[in-house]
């Protein structure tokens, strides 16, 4: 019994082992690729931002405010988009690398075809978080310029809506989650739309109240019309 | 009248080596000598064609002008000119179609600029802008704003107006102030609907008027950018405040169209010291406090407030630590202990001005965030009135303009130094 059990314990060992041995040379290949392909992005995004500010790209985007939200240097921001375009592209030689030195088939196919559903999901993220915090600020400061004392929380509610609408699109897009990402969204879209429904609701209810009794009510007579004191033009 | 920008004259007195009334006796020489003036007057807004024309008929029998030849413009759909007498003309112009829901200031831009654009084709001596209500339009007024022009050698002269202590204080809190620390110029109604204007400051403004800096036109950043004469006639007259302006969207265009000025025009105001000019003299807006007690500041208190609590993280990008301890030490004032100094609100403007150079956050939010700071400058300006029997609104007017000549050097240190250390 003894005997059968440490045999079988030297088996999977050995099997590991012997499977770790088979991977090393993939593993390795795969390191070495990621390497030389950061090298290469370091080198060519160093190369895109000195391009870029001899042709003046900067002061071409002075006029996107939207933009100056994320970035102070445009020309930054491609630099890195070209670092993490190149270091992508060496993930994908180093996996193409590592099922070339491994027994294993099909892994590069199966990541290649999942590529396009991550830029097209990390677009999403980008445009999801920066209309969700434009919204958000717009409807935060006319909030507070109309005098609406729960300005604060219909901001934030807002933001939440659209990063909320954002992340189900990205896990959809990822086909992460699949129904439960469905679910979850309709749960939590309907919850922060009814929180919302329920704070304005109960904020105006004097002014509902006012502008029903207005409607209903007599006609006050008009009176005399105080002259206001004060002009801001 | 009041000279607004002396230095010029003063120097013109040196130099010929007479005192004022001699040199006036030369100025009116020179006057008669030369033929008819050219004057162009042009109404920027609609108006009543009959009641122009009965106001072109009292102009042209009042005989006031004193020979110069007077051309009238008015919005209307006629091209052809029509003689009211020897010494007025009547020309209409279209008036330019603003876009849907564009504010009374863009409305009275557009209409200049066509004004500016028809009065460098007649090639007066002075052009003269006038407000659609007409008011200006009298023999007196129209000369009281052109004779500077003509025969003083002044570039601008932006109209004054009898005013309450408590009106336009968008001018009076921001613009005004403005104008005066960065261009050195005292002008206390830079956004006049009456002016007037010699050809080369009128040719420039026609220019800048198509520039599309800015919607709004700035006659008198444009004079000071040529180191022109500039002088205020007192006019003794009010206009009627536009009607139905969201006082949110107004700053927003205002202050905007300011800001974007002062960074068109960095490398000038930047070399402008202010000048020491004798004070300007208080004509109107007068003792305030039996107003102030009418004036319920309650409501504007409860903006800042409100803006205080829920745009703490819009402000933190746009005003340093300091400013904003002193926010937060305000907000728990008492209502009637309400008091914003006035070096706060320099800086605060001069830092909003340089978050949109800086484009810190988008612009439409940076100068919505606003509107709150400028309601807690209204109360705090109306319980001084309160509290202080002596109240002079001009003169307090006057010690905060000084507060944001005294505040430029923070200014132009940060424009230029944008990312050093500013507690």
């Amino acid at each position: 019994m003894g005997e059968q059990i440490a045999q079988s314990l030297q088996d999977s060992v050995g099997r590991v082992v012997t499977k770790i041995v088979t991977l090393l040379p993939g593993i390795a290949a795969f390191v070495l690729v990621l390497l030389i392909f950061a090298a290469i992005g370091a080198g060519l995004a160093w190369a895109t931002q000195r391009v870029l500010a001899a042709l003046r790209f900067d002061a071409r985007f002075e006029g996107n405010e939207n933009l100056s939200e994320w970035t102070q240097s445009p020309s930054r921001l491609v630099a890195r988009i070209v670092f993490w375009g190149i270091f992508l592209l060496g993930v994908l030689v180093g996996i193409s690398a590592f099922e070339a030195g491994s027994s294993d088939v099909g892994v590069s196919a199966y990541v290649f075809s999942y590529v396009p559903r991550v830029v097209g999901a990390l677009i999403l993220l980008f445009a999801g978080t920066l209309i969700a915090r434009v919204l958000g600020r717009s409807v935060l400061i006319s909030g507070v310029n109309m005098n609406l004392q729960y300005a604060r929380l219909l901001g934030t509610g807002v933001k939440w809506l659209v990063l909320v609408l954002t992340a189900a699109m990205v896990l959809d897009h990822l086909a992460i989650g699949g129904r439960i990402v469905d679910l979850a969204f309709g749960i939590l879209f309907g919850g922060i739309v009814f929180a919302l429904s329920l704070a304005v609701g109960l904020g105006s209810r004097d002014l509902v109240t006012r502008s029903l009794a207005r409607e209903v009510g007599p006609r006050p007579k008009p009176g005399p019309v105080s002259e206001e004191r004060f002009h801001h033009f | 009248m009041s000279k607004i920008d002396t230095e010029p004259v003063v120097r013109e007195r040196e130099l010929v080596g007479g005192n004022g009334e001699e040199l006036e006796a030369q100025h009116s020489a020179r006057a008669a000598a030369q033929p008819a003036s050219a004057l162009f007057a042009g109404i920027s807004g609609a108006v009543d064609a009959e009641q122009l024309r009965a106001r072109a008929a009292t102009l042209e029998g009042s005989g006031m002008l004193g020979g110069a030849h007077l051309t009238l413009a008015y919005p209307g759909a006629d091209t052809e000119r029509v003689t009211i007498g020897p010494g007025v003309d009547l020309l209409s112009y279209p008036l330019p179609s603003g876009e849907g829901g564009a504010s009374p200031w863009v409305q009275t831009a557009a209409a200049e600029g066509a004004l500016l654009a028809l009065s460098a084709e007649s090639q007066a001596q002075a052009t003269v802008v006038l407000h659609p209500d007409l008011a200006a339009l009298s023999p007196s007024m129209l000369m009281q704003l052109a004779r500077p022009i003509l025969t003083e050698g002044a570039g601008l002269v932006m109209a004054g107006y009898t005013q309450g202590p408590f009106d336009s204080l968008v001018t009076h809190s921001i613009l005004a102030p403005l104008t005066r620390a960065l261009y050195g110029k005292r002008v206390r109604y830079p956004l006049a609907p009456d002016f007037a204007l010699a050809p080369r400051v009128a040719a420039r403004l026609a220019m800048s008027a198509h520039s599309g800096v800015s919607p709004v036109l700035w006659p008198t950043t444009v004079a000071a950018g040529l180191d022109a004469v500039v002088v205020e006639a007192e006019l003794g007259l009010q206009h009627p405040a536009p009607p139905g302006v969201d006082l949110s969207a107004a700053i927003t265009q205002l202050a905007g169209s300011a800001f974007a000025e002062m960074e068109a025009h960095a490398p000038l105001w930047q070399r402008i010291r202010p000048a020491v000019q004798a004070p300007t003299p208080l004509t109107s807006r007068g003792p305030a406090a039996t107003e102030a007690h009418s004036i319920d500041t309650g409501p504007m208190i409860n903006s800042f407030l409100l803006g205080s609590r829920s745009l703490q993280d819009v402000w933190g990008m746009v005003l340093p630590p300091v400013s904003l301890l002193d926010l937060k030490r305000l907000a728990l004032l008492a209502p009637d202990k309400f008091r914003m100094p006035d070096e706060l609100w320099v800086r605060i403007i001069y830092d909003f001005a340089l978050s949109y150079r800086l484009r810190t956050i988008n612009r439409t939010h940076l100068l919505g965030a606003l509107t709150p700071l400028y309601l807690g400058w209204v109360a705090s300006f109306v319980n001084e009135a309160k509290a202080d029997p002596a109240f002079i609104a001009e003169a307090r007017t006057e010690r905060l303009a000084r507060a944001f000549e005294d505040g430029k050097p923070y200014l132009v240190r940060r424009w230029r130094w944008p990312d050093r250390f500013n507690p």
